[in-house]
């Protein structure tokens, strides 16, 4: 009995065995090792790192984790018109958050209860001349609260650490400018007519939630994302848009639903376009730039 | 067949296994191919679970990376696994006799090369990691499997000193652990100079 169980155990032991020496080797010829390749798992990897980078950059902004965040500064400023947005990141996060006050914009700042890594803790805001800068870095947590409707342009750098902008009635947004270096960014945007958005990532990474006016009059945004590395995943909600998408990858994979209609692209590059898009009043462009990391973008109407 | 046998035996019940490996006088051979096995299991299964970084690299060289990368780090860590094969059979050796062992050094060679075998408890979580193709959740497997690795040898080691140099249970695990100690140093030690 004894030995009957030896031999099943020592079978399957050295069957571990030839499966771990061989194993490079299967990756290898199932294509799931070369780089841009679209085999198992390849097509997820772009939100796969958004999310793990995304729940990091969560960890972080909402100030959990090692020790309780303790208050630093709370400030309501009043403002005057259309808001532009500088926030530069690095290390810590900054939250953008709608409330309900017109004219006023809150910022509270908290400190992190145990701060990782070297001693640089540094914060910033300042508002003048209806542009509010806000600076983060590591230790910090800033909460900026807008009222909905307000905010005219979003610049952000971020180079570890993470911002979220939640803001469901982002009407009179018209610009976003994003560079993440590392680090992470989350955007929920309800309401968004007339935008341009151009998102550099080189590391890190970006998740957005985009959701477009369907009652407004013409409107034409448009959306370019380029990856060197990092992950993307964007659902955008745009009804009553007609669509233009170019996508190309020279390395790592992206995948662009359209309408429910999957495309993916590998060491290729793909484009569609609506056939009323040239006369089309409410239109939407995404162009996708791909050269390393992965990227994830769906599109509905 | 007898290999087979002996890998089986070595997890369910090492004691057993080492007595009638010394009874039929068993020299080092199936002992050293077990090495050689898991040794390349464990440096291949590696390059498996961190095989999701070739999705960053160029596309016109990842496929040569991942080959090189592969052969390289299979034959490093075979030649490292084979001095430190050597090393820790002979500072357990000296050991064993500093104890009042009675085995010869042959039999210490054996004792350890088929410990080995516990690296199968790396290559498991290895595995897992490259089917997940998730940094963190590679991270986290492979330290645990280094840690039942470390256990699975540590006890397999035990046993066989108990057995081939007629060691108590104390005496045995303080030659094996004074074996990993002192090969730590060693290699740590150009480190510190």
């Amino acid at each position: 009995m004894g030995f009957e169980k030896d031999f099943v155990v020592g079978a399957i032991v050295l069957a571990i065995a030839l499966v771990g020496i061989v194993s490079p080797f299967l990756l290898y010829v199932s294509g799931r090792v070369s780089s841009g390749s679209g085999g198992v798992g390849a097509t997820d990897i772009g939100s796969l790192i958004s999310s793990i980078i995304g729940a990091v950059t969560h960890f972080k902004y909402m100030g959990f984790g090692l020790g309780n965040p303790t208050l630093v500064k709370e400030e309501t400023i009043n403002v005057t018109g259309p808001l532009k947005l500088n926030v530069l990141v690095k290390g810590g996060g900054v939250s953008v958050l709608e409330w309900g006050k017109e004219g006023k914009v809150r910022v509270v700042v908290l400190k992190e209860g145990i701060v990782l890594g070297p001693s640089t803790s540094i914060y910033e805001y300042r508002y003048a001349n209806d542009v509010l800068n806000v600076a983060s870095a590591d230790g910090y947590v800033i909460k900026v609260y807008v009222p909905p409707n307000y905010v005219s342009t979003l610049n952000t750098r971020i180079s570890g650490g993470g911002l979220r902008v939640n803001v469901s009635d982002a009407t009179t947004l018209r610009t976003i400018n994003a560079t993440i270096n590392g680090g992470g960014i989350e955007l929920r945007l309800g309401k968004l007519t007339n935008l341009t958005a151009v998102i550099k990532v080189s590391g890190g990474g970006v998740e957005g939630r985009l959701s477009f006016l369907s009652d407004a009059g013409p409107s034409t945004s448009s959306i370019k994302v380029s990856v060197a590395g990092g992950g993307v995943d964007i659902h955008v909600h745009a009804p009553i848009h007609a669509f233009k998408v170019t996508c190309s990858a020279e390395s790592g994979v992206a995948n662009v639903v359209v309408r429910g209609e999957k495309r993916s692209v590998v060491n290729s590059s793909v484009s569609y376009e609506d056939p009323n898009y040239v006369n089309a009043s409410r239109k939407l462009s995404i162009g996708i730039a791909l050269s390393g990391g992965g990227a994830n973008v769906w599109l509905s109407g | 067949m007898d290999l087979i046998y002996d890998l089986g035996s070595l997890l369910t019940s090492p004691k057993t296994a080492f007595k009638i490996m010394v009874a039929e006088g068993r020299g080092v051979g199936y002992a050293l191919a077990t090495l050689v096995i898991f040794s390349l299991a464990t440096s291949l299964s590696t390059v498996s679970a961190i095989s999701w970084v070739a999705r960053y690299l160029p596309a016109s060289l990842a496929s040569t990376i991942f080959l090189g990368g592969t052969v390289l780090a299979a034959g490093a860590l075979l030649v490292l696994d084979i001095v430190a094969w050597l090393l820790m059979s002979l500072i357990a050796w000296g050991f064993s006799h500093a104890f009042g062992g009675k085995g010869d050094f042959s039999s210490t060679l054996m004792v350890y090369a088929y410990s080995w075998v516990g690296r199968v408890f790396y290559v498991v979580p290895a595995l897992i990691a490259a089917l997940l193709a998730n940094p963190i959740v590679m991270a986290g497997l492979l330290g645990i499997g280094l840690i039942l690795e470390f256990i699975a040898k540590l006890v397999i080691q035990v046993r066989g000193l108990q057995v081939v140099h007629e060691l108590s249970g104390g005496k045995a695990l303080a030659v094996a652990l004074l074996a990993v100690i002192l090969l730590s140093l060693v290699i740590l030690a150009p480190a510190a100079l």
